[in-house]
């Protein structure tokens, strides 16, 4: 039977923008916790550098709890450092196996933190109820729509009207959220922001994006989605953030 | 994390919290072949692909038929043959014991063409 | 009812947590692993290939997808 303690691993949290001629990164880590209290440690290549904590992989739990602390930490180093967030459970063995890859992808890495240094992820949900919608949409818009032939009495036509009606309800609601997203869009500009939206990822969610803008914007991607809201009663909108960029990394690594 | 990060939001979130609580799979990145549900497991991947295509072949289909240019006997046509797809895919279901929810695992950008 | 309110709060804050760390961020290797009776066999990378853990598992180890393609003599693409 093997006694010996399990293998320590490395945990990688983030890949940090680095450029400060002073390294004081290990200066600002040891102010801070890993998850259960471990310890932060960087290791650095040229102008970044990654932080990581030392587990026994075995005995990693990779549960809700944990992964929620793994992201506090990465908050906390985000207040001090623009940095791309690591998905959770990205281990590597060694120290150098870290540094190579930081080596192997410098450039990579440099390029997309200077495309989101000073700012801040935010995340926009829009909610709606499809009967509500279609209250609304009917009330609202005029809608031109070709009748199935009059002959309905064959099982398989039924069933044919039904997912025709089905269909139409759905392209519906998806003239819909184009109408949001183009609404969203307008301000986004305004704001210089980087964009991805999506439309109807599931049945209740019209509209979800993440939006990348300068922290000093906050206060009026807050006012532009309270604007919004009131034009449009009948969808909820929730808007979360500052998130660091999690949704911003372009890297592909090598 | 301490901070809450909810910006803006009118009143409460309880009506979506049903939405929520759809999300609570995280395990599905994993997916687990026990020799309990190892048949499952598999079926899961497989059914979840091809429930895929059919959704994509029905919403083709209905564009089809919304647009106008088909006769009434190629609607009958398309009809039967759409709804025995769905009745087969039922059965699958039903045999490998899965629901809808089940297979709804994101699969990526292929989520997308839903 | 205030309860409801912060749970749905907190409910939210998870949902939005959770998606970025677990779907979100750099990637080392890719997202889905099929194993049977705990043995990692199969996966399945972001755009749905397949390829063997051992491929995936030199990988990790720091050489490059053309070294690996050497070594594992496949033609699976990363």
């Amino acid at each position: 039977m093997n006694f010996n303690k399990p293998p320590m691993e490395k945990l990688i949290y983030a890949i940090l923008l680095n450029k400060s001629e002073t390294d004081n990164l290990q200066q600002v880590l040891s102010g801070m916790a890993g998850i259960d209290k471990t310890a932060l440690n960087p290791i650095s290549f040229g102008q970044i550098s990654a932080v990581y904590g030392n587990f026994s992989k075995s005995d990693f739990a990779a549960n809700q709890a944990v992964a929620i602390a793994f992201a506090g930490v990465i908050d906390e180093v985000a207040k001090h450092y623009t940095l791309l967030p690591m998905r959770f459970g990205s281990f590597m063995k060694t120290s150098d196996d870290i540094a190579k890859m930081l080596e192997q992808n410098h450039d990579g890495f440099l390029q997309n933190l200077e495309k989101v240094e000073n700012k801040f992820e935010f995340g926009l949900k829009v909610f709606g109820d499809s009967t509500k919608i279609q209250e609304h949409l009917k009330a609202t818009t005029p809608v031109e729509e070709k009748p199935l032939s009059e002959n309905e009495g064959s099982k398989f036509k039924i069933y044919v009207n039904k997912k025709l009606q089905a269909h139409r309800l759905e392209e519906r609601l998806l003239t819909f959220a184009d109408t949001i997203v183009a609404e969203i869009t307008q301000y986004l500009k305004q704001m210089e922001a980087t964009s991805k939206i999506r439309k109807m990822a599931s049945e209740y969610i019209l509209v979800d994006g993440v939006f990348l803008i300068k922290k000093n914007q906050q206060q009026q991607l807050v006012d532009a989605i309270g604007a919004l809201q009131k034009q449009y009663p009948e969808i909820k909108f929730v808007l979360t953030g500052p998130w660091p960029p999690y949704n911003f990394v372009e890297v592909k690594l090598k | 994390m301490s901070d809450d990060k909810i910006l803006f939001n009118t009143g409460s979130l309880d009506e979506i919290s049903d939405i929520l609580g759809k999300f609570d799979d995280i395990e599905n990145s994993k997916l687990k072949l026990t020799p309990d549900n190892a048949d499952s497991g598999l079926a899961k991947l497989v059914l979840t692909l091809v429930e895929l295509i059919r959704k994509l072949v029905e919403k083709q289909a209905m564009r089809r038929v919304d647009g106008g240019s088909l006769t009434e006997e190629e609607i009958e046509r398309l009809g039967e043959t759409l709804w025995k797809l769905e009745m087969k895919m039922e059965e699958l279901k039903k045999h490998f014991n899965l629901t809808d929810r089940d297979l709804n695992i994101n699969l990526g950008p292929l989520g997308d063409l839903m | 009812m205030y309860d409801n309110v912060v749970d749905s709060s907190r409910d939210m804050t998870l949902l939005e947590v959770l998606d970025r760390v677990l779907n979100k961020g750099v990637i080392l290797v890719g997202d889905l692993v099929i194993s049977v009776a705990d043995i990692d066999l199969v996966y399945v990378g972001v755009k749905l290939m397949l390829s063997s853990v051992e491929t995936m598992e030199q990988l990790k180890d720091g050489k490059t997808p053309a070294e690996v393609k050497r070594i594992a003599g496949t033609s699976d693409e990363f």
